[in-house]
């Protein structure tokens, strides 16, 4: 983010959720959970398995229409809109569950993910002139040099069902990115890599901020790479908010360990 | 991309010298049906391959072109140039409307009510006797091309229909390598993706079956005019059936795909036509046998053995490709 111009608009979150609930049948997943990111900022969202985050996700983006609550994203309330409406306004997610177009390879999957700006009328698919000839050639070299970012640049032109494990999450925020997100949230990215991996993951991340991306929110259960890129983390227990703050205060907070850990015999 | 661009243009400029070379008439009925069958297996194959649901209805479009340009010659004494257009338009605002109710079913459900249409089309125009004369169908359908010029040989008929094709073939090329293709295949290859992605599912499929609508309209409309005759028969299932095995047997989402499989299922055709009675049967067999064996068709096979022979895909050929 740029310095600050207008403080009264560079005050207001990138995005705000208030009160967010999801039941599904007699089951409550997310109760009133509230929180907001801020331009600049990696924030981790973190919680037990069945805590309710990628219930949030799915609300965020809206994947799930939340039984309560609002979603402001960019000052726009998004609450309700369709999520291709959403990831149009620069909120782009991943999935828990590896989600790639598995046919295609890994540059075909990049350069689909350029689909908003490369949008054009019909019209102008059939005869296309100079402006969409010149948005294609920037599409690909754009989808090249994503692809080489995220260190996938030998696997170019395999086909994404070829990918290993590792690789294929590493493309997954490829496509992300190639949506030039403001805000990136990606559920479970570094699931499936070994540590060092997940580590050199966690330095790639951290360069997009400014660069790629305006803010990130990372879902994962892997602390060393949460606790080394996040600036703040949120911890959601039974689907409810259990603390907030940065990642020292996280790891020394005791409910927090509780919910992790269970409860030391008295 | 590049190379199959070169095939097809290719494949036009090899047909358009075909009716200077060849004089046999029946030779030329065959070559008009291929490419007649190739326009209507591409329009399949735009909402088979890119909007990735399975129409058994695309003969909706077929016949409603047929029909318009059919009323509007006999009614209006329009002549080709101006019909087979309207036939195009005209069907793609059906397939609007038929998209707007089917687009948002998926898998069986889609099938069954893409069906459902076309059959009660086929009942309209089978019933409605005012307008279309029932099952008498409506004959005498012109022949003229502008004003007067008619059309009097089988030679200018394959140029019509050659015409056509290129302008299908175009369309769907122009289409499948674009920004809006891509976003068609990522809905089919994943719609959560697609979504996350900013692709519109709905939106992104309904241009692809408009534009599939409108080319099958066009060449209904072309078939209107050369067989001078338009029935209830052309909203019947053998059409259907006809395109299905071109689609899959070449192979779908691919634009050479339909092409090869219209031209080889039009001549086997032909060259069935001795057993008659078992011909069914044999095509049966055939798509069986491309399910199991040949999953994405000739087109597919033909890339996989590609895929194999090539060596390793270094950096520098993904660079090359990317410029």
């Amino acid at each position: 983010m740029t310095a600050t111009t207008e403080p009264t608009i560079d005050r207001q979150p990138l995005l705000r959720a208030d009160d967010l609930t999801m039941t599904f049948g007699g089951i409550t997943a997310v109760k009133d959970f509230s929180f907001h990111i801020e331009p600049g900022e990696i924030v981790g969202l973190i919680g037990p398995n069945g805590a309710g985050k990628t219930t949030c996700f799915n609300m965020l983006t809206g994947f799930y229409a939340p039984s309560n609550g609002r979603v402001r994203f960019k000052g726009q309330d998004i609450t309700n809109r369709k999520p291709h409406a959403i990831a149009r306004l620069g909120l782009v997610r991943s999935f828990q569950k590896t989600n790639v177009m598995k046919r295609l390879t890994v540059f075909e999957n990049v350069l689909t993910g350029h689909y908003m700006a490369s949008r054009q009328s019909l019209l102008a698919t059939f005869f296309p002139g100079e402006a969409v000839r010149r948005a294609e050639r920037e599409a690909r070299e754009s989808a090249a040099a994503i692809v080489e970012t995220m260190g996938l640049a030998q696997r170019m032109n395999a086909p994404a069902h070829l990918l290993s494990c590792g690789e294929l999450r590493l493309l997954e925020v490829a496509v992300a990115l190639a949506a030039k997100p403001s805000l990136l949230m990606l559920d479970e990215p570094a699931a499936g890599l070994n540590s060092h991996e997940a580590g050199t993951f966690g330095a790639v991340l951290k360069t997009l901020i400014g660069r790629s991306i305006d803010a990130l929110l990372i879902v994962e259960h892997n602390m060393d790479l949460v606790m080394s890129v996040s600036d703040r983390i949120v911890v959601l227990n039974f689907g409810r908010k259990l603390a907030e703050g940065r990642p020292a205060e996280i790891i020394e907070n005791r409910q927090v360990a509780e919910a992790y850990l269970g409860k030391a015999a008295a | 991309m590049t190379l199959e661009r070169n095939i097809l243009l290719a494949f036009l400029a090899g047909a358009a010298l075909l009716p200077f070379v060849v004089s046999d008439q029946y030779i030329l009925h065959l070559a008009i049906m291929a490419l007649f069958y190739a326009v209507l297996a591409s329009s399949l194959n735009l909402v088979v391959g890119y909007v990735g649901e399975f129409s058994l209805g695309h003969t909706a479009f077929l016949g409603t072109g047929a029909y318009t340009a059919a009323l509007l010659s006999t009614q209006a004494g329009m002549p080709m140039w101006v019909t087979i257009p309207l036939a195009g338009l005209v069907s793609a605002v059906f397939g609007f409307a038929i998209g707007a109710i089917t687009l948002r079913l998926q898998g069986p459900y889609f099938v069954i009510v893409t069906l459902s249409f076309a059959e009660v089309l086929r009942i309209v125009a089978n019933n409605w006797i005012a307008v279309t004369n029932g099952p008498m169908g409506l004959a005498g359908v012109g022949q003229n091309l502008f004003g007067d010029v008619a059309v009097t040989d089988k030679a200018g008929f394959f140029l019509i229909v050659l015409g056509i094709a290129a302008v299908a073939l175009y369309l769907s090329y122009r289409f499948v390598y674009s920004n809006a293709g891509r976003a068609a295949v990522a809905v089919r290859e994943n719609r959560y993706v697609a979504q996350s992605i900013g692709v519109d599912p709905f939106g992104t499929a309904m241009q692809a079956f408009v534009l599939g609508a409108f080319l099958a309209g066009l060449a209904g409309g072309f078939y209107a005019h050369y067989i001078s005759f338009v029935g209830p028969e052309v909203f019947r299932f053998a059409f259907m059936a006809t395109m299905i095995i071109m689609v899959l047997l070449g192979g779908k989402g691919t634009l050479i795909g339909p092409l090869a499989g219209a031209v080889i299922v039009t001549v086997l055709e032909e060259y069935l036509r001795e057993v008659q009675e078992l011909r069914l049967t044999l095509f049966g067999l055939i798509v069986m046998a491309i399910v199991l064996f040949l999953p994405n068709g000739l087109m597919g096979f033909i890339a996989l053995r590609r895929e194999q022979q090539a060596a390793k895909p270094t950096l520098n050929a993904a660079k090359e490709r990317t410029v």
